[in-house]
């Protein structure tokens, strides 16, 4: 999956989280992460998006995670949905996905 | 067997409601993938949806997830997405003949064959919203191996039929009817539909009753409040369960003696006596039919 453009997903609520996937050609992954589990998750929150990435077949992209509280299949499901917006992708690999 | 008495809605976009669905005790959660998600977010909430099959536990509860239907752009992606979640069964909304539904089994073979799920595994529950598709409930509820419910829509149903809902549901009275033959006929469940008076405690009790009485197995529901009334409509009273438990007796006594004849307190007991008794026993959780 290739990130062509900007995307979000995800709302600012409570038990949420809002992720931007944006195009960063040849860069690799850059991740910045936010929100009060961070301090003491940012770790585990920072591996869930790494695999997510991964499963998805996403090389290159600059990802931010605005998190509130979210579970970590939350944060699978927004960043998943963001990153296929920002490919512009109909198909996804569910099976990948586990 | 497998009740269903209550099928609660849960939104599909909603991370926290999907958490925690089962808690409140429902027989069935329905996550929705169709008219509760807008249809900017309609990705999004499949992947939701997707990861809540994948990753929560919800002991037992059986997972329905309302999807999009087949004439939408939608319809597919979320049946390869919920297939691959592992979902228990797939309701259809608008159901109108039974090449909807034959379509929609096609589409779930062939993402079982893709995701390496056992053939058949997943079922199909039909919701019915229109005329037509009242009509043709006999030839809908028949039509496919894999069908476990048939569930009627009113809102959409009484639109069609140029009417409103009224408190007594008049206006449904032929549709329930037709729906719950069509069920018993095929040998499958009837689902009745949503009421939508969140606070009216009474007007829900007296639909729920209603629609026990015309032979409905359980009823969708839209809130958390609503499971724990149905399950009071449906209990049986300890009296019905005695009763119920004394008639089971008496056929099993009456089979092995080797007579054909069942008899209790000086009557005869009648095979349709027997499975309502059996009947009473599985909603009291105790026994199977």
């Amino acid at each position: 999956m290739t990130i062509v453009n900007e995307a979000s997903a995800g709302t600012a609520e409570s038990g949420d989280a809002r992720v931007t996937v944006r195009p960063n050609a040849g860069g690799g992954i850059a991740l910045e992460l936010r929100g009060p589990s961070v301090a003491r998750y940012g770790d585990e929150i920072r591996a869930v998006a790494l695999s997510t990435l991964e499963a998805l077949g996403v090389a290159d992209a600059a990802v931010t995670v605005d998190e509130k509280g979210a579970l970590d299949a939350t944060i699978r499901a927004r960043l998943a949905a963001a990153a296929g917006r920002a490919a512009g992708a109909g198909d996804m690999p569910w099976e990948a996905m586990s | 067997m497998r009740l269903r008495r209550s099928m609660l809605y849960v939104p599909g976009n909603a991370p926290a409601m999907l958490r925690d669905a089962h808690i409140y005790g429902p027989d069935s959660v329905m996550f929705d993938l169709e008219d509760s998600v807008s249809p900017r977010e309609k990705d999004a909430a499949r992947h939701l949806v997707f990861r809540a099959l994948k990753d929560y536990d919800y002991a037992g509860v059986e997972r329905v997830v309302r999807v999009n239907g087949l004439d939408t752009p939608y319809g597919l992606e979320d049946i390869q997405a919920v297939v691959a979640g592992g979902v228990d069964a797939v309701r259809l909304p608008k159901t109108d003949c039974p090449e909807d539904l034959l379509a929609v089994e096609r589409a779930v073979e062939a993402a079982e064959r893709r995701f390496g799920r056992p053939s058949g595994s997943v079922k199909l529950i039909a919701a019915i919203e229109s005329a037509r598709g009242i009509l043709s409930a006999r030839e809908i509820a028949a039509c496919s191996p894999r069908l476990v419910a048939i569930a009627i829509g009113a809102e959409d149903f009484v639109t069609d039929l140029h009417t409103t809902r009224s408190p007594e549901g008049v206006e449904l009275l032929a549709a329930r009817s037709l729906l719950v033959m069509a069920a018993r006929a095929a040998g499958i469940m009837a689902i009745d539909t949503v009421f939508t008076g969140v606070d009216d405690e009474e007007g829900f009790l007296r639909e729920a009753r209603l629609a026990k009485q015309l032979g409905f197995d359980g009823k969708s529901v839209i809130h958390p409040s609503q499971v724990a009334l149905i399950r009071f409509v449906y209990e049986p009273s300890p009296e019905e369960i005695a009763k119920a438990r004394r008639v089971v007796e008496a056929a099993a006594d009456a089979e092995a003696k080797g007579s054909g004849v069942v008899s209790l307190d000086g009557k005869m007991i009648d095979k349709p006596i027997v499975e309502r008794a059996l009947r009473v026993l599985a909603l009291a959780g105790e026994a199977s039919e």
